[in-house]
């Protein structure tokens, strides 16, 4: 294939496919599934709520540092490839998990005056955004589930901290980095946060940061590892607002 | 003082309690800021520019990353030969989806000539588009991949070093507008060569995603006699390559 000697000019330049806007619709029906999950997680949290037992609805948003990095190319593959002076380069690739809302739900039982046992679960619904110098490019829905058991300290009545262990897994549909599935794998999570009562509630804001390692056969097959050998680690930070029916001290 | 000595240990005990905390968090940041995960640098690809024999020089040709290249199928009307013309494009495109991480590109079949990207059509068929202007003649080979390119008339989208290499898109036979930039012809005679016509296919696809030039290396598909059944290691290595180099002409 090479340029054809001088073509006439037979119509006009018609624009090409616009993946951001066939994403609209996509993201009313997102939010529709965030609002919903968040009012069933506060019915829940209200209802279910029982003596010893706190059940808190969670909902915010959360980032995370890029699944992966690509070099693609350096100047030696550029001067392998062409030849002569390295005319182009290409810049680091990175792919990660677009900001996005998260709802989850917590479960709390006291074990001592001032440390309590809190299993919790949460969904990221999210996207996965390439980046390439100035240049940005949607490729695919997201999914995040994640699952932690964790120790609650309450420093004061109104701040805590926590710390525990738990699981993650990416879904997405069968293709590019995941065209052979997700896998769980395991999370160290450590947070804090602060909350006030509001009338028959407690409202919290909550800061938690995970790290997690990340890894698909997609991913091994291409070359890619983190610098232990073994798949990279992913560091995710969520800030989210919570409610619980108040009683007592929690 | 007792309660003073007891107020005094729970305050040290918070306070130690917020440090570890803290320190974990930090540990926590850096661990991940210097272990994340990497794909090294690819091996081997090949040149996979276009040689412009006006000017000698040779320019990056690719569609825009994320998207999807829709390729419309005319495989006529004998039953037998457009279904193995379908089954070649959906082999093809099956492997080069399959070679990207990124969703760099994808390339999808178009129902509809007016929704399509690209024209894949038997020799012995009449074309969907007006090609008069940009004629894809086989001139002895088995299959060719042409595109027009143009340095007449205002061209309103068009990021490339000269007018010339604007591409434009192809007019459907009859009324309408399309945003057909490529047509792909291919003999009417592989349709006696199904496995054959599948390598071929794949090959031209290559050109499609913008691999403007042949491999030297006789396993890659984009070798000029295509012989290999499959994508190459190669193969893969220059489309990824290829779609994260800065594009000089986007069709």
């Amino acid at each position: 294939m090479a340029i054809p000697e001088e073509r006439k000019r037979v119509g006009a330049v018609v624009g090409g496919n616009s993946p951001r806007a066939v994403g609209l619709g996509r993201r009313v029906r997102l939010a529709r599934g965030v609002g919903l999950g968040a009012a069933l997680a506060l019915c829940v949290a209200g209802g279910v709520q029982g003596q010893g037992v706190t059940l808190e609805a969670r909902a915010g948003v959360a980032a995370s540092t890029p699944l992966v990095r690509d070099a693609v190319a350096d100047a030696d593959v550029y001067r392998a490839i062409f030849g002569g002076p390295v005319t182009h380069l290409a810049e680091e690739v990175r792919v990660g998990a677009r900001v996005a809302p998260v709802v989850g739900l917590a479960v709390r039982m006291a074990l001592r005056r001032e440390v309590s046992l809190e299993v919790a679960g949460g969904w990221t619904f999210t996207e996965l955004v390439g980046r390439q110098g100035d240049e940005s490019w949607r490729i695919q829905d997201l999914g995040i589930g994640h699952g932690v058991v964790a120790l609650r300290y309450d420093v004061t009545e109104r701040h805590h901290v926590r710390g525990g262990l738990g699981g993650i897994r990416y879904t997405s549909e069968a293709r590019g980095l995941f065209r052979d599935g997700g896998e769980l794998r395991p999370l160290v999570e450590v947070g804090g946060g602060v909350g006030w009562r509001a009338g028959g509630v407690r409202i919290g804001l909550d800061v938690a940061g995970q790290a997690h390692g990340f890894g698909t056969t997609a991913f091994r097959s291409a070359g890619g590892s983190g610098v232990r050998g073994a798949d990279g680690t992913v560091f995710r930070l969520a800030v989210q607002a919570g409610i619980t029916r108040a009683r007592g001290r929690e | 003082m007792p309660g003073a000595r007891s107020n005094g240990r729970a305050v040290c005990r918070k306070a130690r309690a917020g440090l570890i905390a803290g320190l974990t968090a930090a540990a926590l940041v850096v661990a991940a800021a210097c272990d994340s995960p990497t794909i090294p640098g690819r091996e081997a690809p090949y040149d996979f520019r276009l040689d412009d024999f006006l000017s000698d020089a040779s320019w990056v040709l690719r569609w825009e990353k994320g998207k999807t290249i829709r390729v419309h199928v005319v495989g006529g009307e004998a039953g037998e030969a457009a279904r193995l013309l379908e089954d070649a494009f959906r082999a093809g495109a099956e492997q080069w989806n399959r070679a990207m991480l990124f969703g760099e590109f994808r390339l999808a079949e178009a129902a509809r000539v007016e929704d399509a990207d690209v024209v894949l059509m038997w020799s012995n068929v009449q074309p969907p588009v007006d090609t008069r202007a940009c004629p894809a003649s086989l001139d002895g080979s088995r299959a060719v991949t042409a595109f027009c390119l143009s340095d007449h008339g205002s061209q309103p989208v068009c990021s490339a070093p000269t007018r010339r290499l604007c591409p434009y898109p192809l007019l459907p036979v009859g009324t309408g507008m399309s945003q057909v930039k490529m047509v792909v012809v291919v003999s009417a005679t592989m349709a006696a060569e199904p496995e054959r016509l599948k390598r071929l296919v794949a090959h031209e696809l290559g050109h499609v995603i913008g691999i403007a030039t042949h491999s030297p290396d006789r396993s890659d598909i984009m070798f000029a006699g295509v012989e290999a059944d499959t994508l190459s290691v190669a193969d893969r290595a220059t489309a990824q390559v290829l779609y994260h180099t800065p594009a000089d002409i986007v069709p």
